[in-house]
């Protein structure tokens, strides 16, 4: 049971709640909250396949950190298996979450950006359902695929 | 750039069709490179009432037919998809919250 991301989950619920004047920042928070919640699953997933030993121990640490972003969101989209929904997903809150923590733009899209649109609290809550979705699609794989996940995650392709 | 008008067209068909055309407002796909630098388009559809926003189960389901849409028609971007319903609570959930500090563009 990996309860970090599910705390993390529930926190960005909990951020997607929140009320002017602190809406626009919280929410803002909560899509990145979201996408941190599903990173540390995959992250757990694989330090437990591969580390197989406790969350305390330097070798269960190691693996944990071993999952970067850039490397696992395209591991995922090109893969037959993982691709979709799981890769799609990752893809689409990462994209959400760079907007969250580095954009001054009030939307992530600039169309309705340009319209004078800001972010809703109701867009915010679909991206948390949307990583609460994807860590469900993690949790609910066989032993044998979550190995294949967790070794696709951590293996770096040769050159 | 016929190439990219019909390939527009056929994500607005595949949406449209997905969604049900009487229940969108209006649609937008604007190319671009993602945070990655990575070719994407952003696709923006203004449903007419925000019950009929799909769930993140149906959104999934539709960025894979988009995705693979564009595979097959040999065009690298990603879909990322935005919803927003018309009859939403238009009232800004905050203020702007990046006013400029005018300290910061005092001249010494």
């Amino acid at each position: 049971m990996a309860t970090l991301p599910n705390d993390m989950l529930t926190t960005a619920e909990l951020l997607a709640s929140v009320k002017p004047p602190l809406g626009s920042a919280a929410l803002r928070r909560s899509v990145s909250t979201a996408y941190y919640a599903l990173f540390s699953r995959l992250a757990a997933l694989c330090a437990g396949r591969i580390a197989r030993a406790k969350a305390s121990s330097d070798s269960f640490k190691s693996v944990y950190r071993a999952i970067d972003h850039g490397p696992a969101r395209n591991a995922l989209l090109g893969h037959a298996e993982f691709g979709s929904p799981l890769g799609d997903s990752f893809k689409r809150l990462q994209e959400a979450r760079h907007w969250a923590d580095y954009s001054i733009d009030p939307h992530p899209d600039a169309e309705i950006a340009a319209a004078g649109r800001r972010f809703k609290r109701s867009e915010a809550q679909r991206f948390v359902a949307l990583a609460r979705e994807a860590i469900g699609f993690v949790d609910a794989l066989a032993p044998d695929a979550k190995q294949r996940l967790a070794v696709l995650l951590v293996a770096r392709p040769r050159r | 750039m016929t190439d990219q008008v019909e390939t527009v067209g056929e994500l607005k068909r595949i949406i449209a069709e997905t969604l049900g055309a009487g229940r969108i407002s209006s649609m937008s796909v604007t190319p671009y490179l993602d945070h990655a630098d990575e070719p994407a388009y952003s696709i923006a559809v203004s449903m007419t009432a925000e019950k009929d926003i799909p769930d993140a189960r149906r959104q999934s389901e539709l960025t894979r037919k988009l995705r693979e849409t564009l595979t097959r028609l040999g065009n690298p971007r990603f879909p990322y998809l935005y919803f927003v319903g018309l009859d939403e609570d238009d009232s800004p959930d905050d203020v702007d919250e990046f006013e400029p500090w005018p300290e910061d563009s005092e001249r010494s």
